[in-house]
């Protein structure tokens, strides 16, 4: 940066110099006490899904019925979600968390999230889940055994891989703003 | 440096036109250019506004999946905007999730402090703000700032064009000022032009054109009307002129004959002045001659004739005895003795006799010339000839021989050699007989003894001059300088006509007759000046 000459140019420098350390200050206070761990993360993208998923109109009772997240497995992700997701309230819609314990619990959510403890079941559950639920997984094939969303770790951050194939045969339409922050990832059609 | 009232009318009407046009015109430019600048900030915060929303739009995927790589992307594509200093998106906590800085401008971009929504307008840049909400969230806030180039640039163009319009508008206003200014102009200049005509000309008989029926043409029918009073009195002047000529012209008639009449009388007078100084020599001539009668009577009235006739009647008586009567007769004896006292008388007498008789003679012979001379001077005047200077100074003398004598005023001859003059004769001896008696007059009239009048006869610078100075009583000062004036006199009897005819008289030869005197008691002398022959 050339030395200050003109006063207009100092104030700038001072300004620039106050917003470094006000952003250095900030950051540093905002990381120490908010750094996100990986299940807030994930809670939070999971209520963030509902924005960017559209379903049919058959999916809901009624105009204003609640959407339902349901989690299968993971209590640390669901005890996050439980934290932040009262009073949320999405295109009119509350977001209610569920437990999805069995197939026909996991039917009836909008959005179900198959947690890594569950792998070993996610095949079942994902190839005889009916109706329109996008199902978001974190497991490495969870896209080729049918799901429509995974999580995945990368650059220390989670990242998205959808598969549109899946998401079509749901009828659940996924915004293109989700996929320009998402990998497509082509998978079994379920 | 012409101040701006010098000026032509012509030049005047435009400069005011043109000033008008000029100031209107910058006035609705300014105007425009206000409003210009204005509308354009709030494009300027519409468009960013849009923007905002757009980026907003488009990061809000990538702030709700925590993808700050996305949301980076997307801020650089802002680069295709080129007025987009810097942005960025903050989080609803007020950390940054992006930035982007222009990469063309060496000034960093910082991520400000995150501030409320709105705009504001600083330091050259608009800066704007907006929250990014999707789905009825708020996720966060954009930040955009821009710089001013876009408005400045638009300002420069605008300037440029109102530069041409107004130079375009100020042509148009001219020719068309040169056009419709003569509308007013025409008629005072051709006014002013007819105005200077009658001042150059003094042309009282040229008329302005009326055009119209504004003020203007009220003003040329006033001009008109004015012009016609001037030629009218013009006129009336030039009739009073013509009749003051003629009046002039009459009175100068009147004057020349009146002085022509004068000039007769002063002839006439001159002529009488002499003829009284004839007759008064005459008389003294006259009184010897009759002396010199009364004499001669006496004495042939004392004549001893009578006793000679006695004589002889006493000789006839003794006629026959006249020896013895003269021998012896005591009577007879001293006869002898008493022829001879009888002869001795009449000799004495006869002598005598002879002597007045001689001077009778003279005395006439004098009266004879001075009548010869009179009548030499009272023929008819205008002829010229050829006179000595000298023998007309000899000839006034003499017309004054008896005065000058008799009041014992000595007179001294200085006559040089000079050249004859051509005059009419009566004319300047009419000139110093009048001088001489004014000398004498002069003389008379003061009590110093040895009373002198010198008459002196010179030459100078090609004049023959006359100089007849007295040591009289002299001339005040005062009355140096009017003594020429007609009807000027100091002597009770005096016309003060003979000097003032003099002069005249001495102008009307060629010469000039010219007063001196020391002052009062100091004599005078008075010269007269005539060309010489």
């Amino acid at each position: 940066m050339n030395p200050p000459k003109r006063p207009g140019r100092r104030a700038v420098c001072l300004l620039v110099l106050f917003s470094v350390w006000w952003v250095a200050v900030a950051t540093v206070g905002f990381s120490a006490e908010t750094v996100s761990s990986e299940p807030q993360v994930k809670a939070a993208f999971l209520i963030n899904f509902a924005k960017y998923a559209d379903w049919p109109s058959n999916a809901f009772e009624k105009a204003n019925s609640p959407i339902v997240l349901g989690v299968m497995g993971d209590n640390k992700v669901s005890e996050e979600l439980q934290k932040v997701i009262a009073g949320r309230v999405i295109n009119g819609r509350e977001i209610v968390l569920k437990r999805a314990n069995s197939i026909d619990e996991a039917g009836a959510c909008h959005i179900l999230f198959i947690s890594n403890a569950e792998q070993q079941h996610t095949p079942t559950v994902l190839d005889q889940v009916k109706g329109h639920v996008l199902t978001v997984g974190e497991s490495p094939e969870f896209l080729e055994k049918g799901g429509v969303i995974n999580l995945v770790r990368k650059d220390q951050k989670i990242a998205l891989e959808v598969n549109l194939t899946a998401a079509d045969k749901a009828q659940i339409k996924i915004s293109s703003k989700l996929l320009s922050v998402a990998t497509l990832v082509k998978g079994k059609a379920n | 440096m012409v101040s701006f009232k010098d000026l032509s009318l012509n030049t005047k009407q435009r400069l005011i036109i043109m000033l008008i046009s000029s100031i209107s015109l910058l006035m609705a430019f300014s105007a425009f250019s206000v409003y210009e600048v204005i509308s354009f900030r709030k494009e300027m915060v519409r468009n960013l506004s849009t923007l905002a929303e757009i980026v907003g739009d488009n990061t809000s995927a990538a702030l709700d999946f925590n993808n700050s790589n996305e949301a980076e992307q997307t801020l650089g594509a802002l680069a295709a905007e080129p007025g987009i200093i810097g942005a960025c998106i903050y989080r609803t906590n007020g950390v940054v999730f992006a930035s982007y800085d222009r990469v063309a401008d060496d000034i960093a971009f910082e991520a400000p402090t995150l501030r409320a929504g709105g705009h504001v307008f600083e330091r050259q840049r608009l800066i704007l703000s907006r929250p990014i909400t999707h789905k009825g969230e708020t996720i966060g806030i954009v930040y955009l700032e821009s710089d001013m180039k876009a408005l400045s640039s638009r300002l420069k163009r605008y300037l440029a064009i109102v530069g041409i319009v107004f130079l375009a508008a100020m042509t148009v206003a001219l020719l068309l000022s040169n056009r419709l200014q003569r509308l007013v102009s025409d008629p005072i200049l051709n006014l002013a032009g007819i105005a200077r005509q009658v001042a150059v000309e003094k042309n009282y008989g040229v008329r302005a054109k009326k055009k119209s029926d504004d003020e203007l043409g009220q003003l040329v029918d006033g001009f008109n009307a004015m012009l016609e009073q001037i030629q009218t009195r013009d006129t009336a002047l030039e009739t009073a002129r013509d009749n003051l000529e003629k009046r002039v012209e009459e009175r100068t008639r009147e004057l020349e004959s009146a002085h022509k009449q004068l000039m007769e009388a002063s002839r006439r007078g001159g002529m009488a002045e002499i003829a009284t100084n004839v007759l008064h020599n005459v008389g003294n001539v006259l009184n010897s001659v009759n002396v010199s009668t009364g004499l001669i009577v006496d004495s042939v009235k004392k004549s001893k004739v009578l006793s000679l006739g006695r004589l002889v009647a006493l000789l006839k008586e003794h006629e026959a005895d006249i020896g013895t009567f003269v021998s012896v007769d005591p009577k007879g004896k001293q006869l002898p003795a008493y022829l001879g006292q009888l002869s001795e008388h009449l000799m004495a007498d006869q002598k005598s006799m002879m002597a007045e008789l001689e001077s009778l003679r003279v005395n006439i012979e004098h009266i004879k010339e001075i009548v010869a001379m009179q009548q030499s001077y009272a023929t008819f005047g205008g002829v010229k000839e050829s006179i000595s200077p000298v023998n007309l100074v000899e000839d006034s003398l003499r017309m004054h021989e008896g005065a000058l004598s008799r009041h014992h005023v000595a007179i001294v001859r200085q006559f040089e050699e000079v050249r004859p003059i051509n005059m009419e004769k009566h004319k300047v001896l009419q000139i110093l007989v009048n001088l001489l008696r004014n000398a004498k007059h002069a003389c008379q009239e003061t009590d110093k003894p040895g009373r002198q009048v010198t008459i002196r006869v010179f030459e100078e610078s090609g004049l023959v001059k006359i100089s007849i100075s007295d040591n009289g009583v002299g001339i005040p000062q005062e009355n140096l300088t009017r003594i020429f004036n007609h009807g000027f006199t100091t002597r009770k009897d005096g016309h003060g006509f003979g000097l003032h005819s003099g002069a005249l008289a001495a102008k009307e030869m060629g010469g000039a007759l010219i007063a001196r005197s020391d002052g009062p008691g100091l004599g005078a002398c008075f010269t007269l000046e005539l060309p010489a022959h």
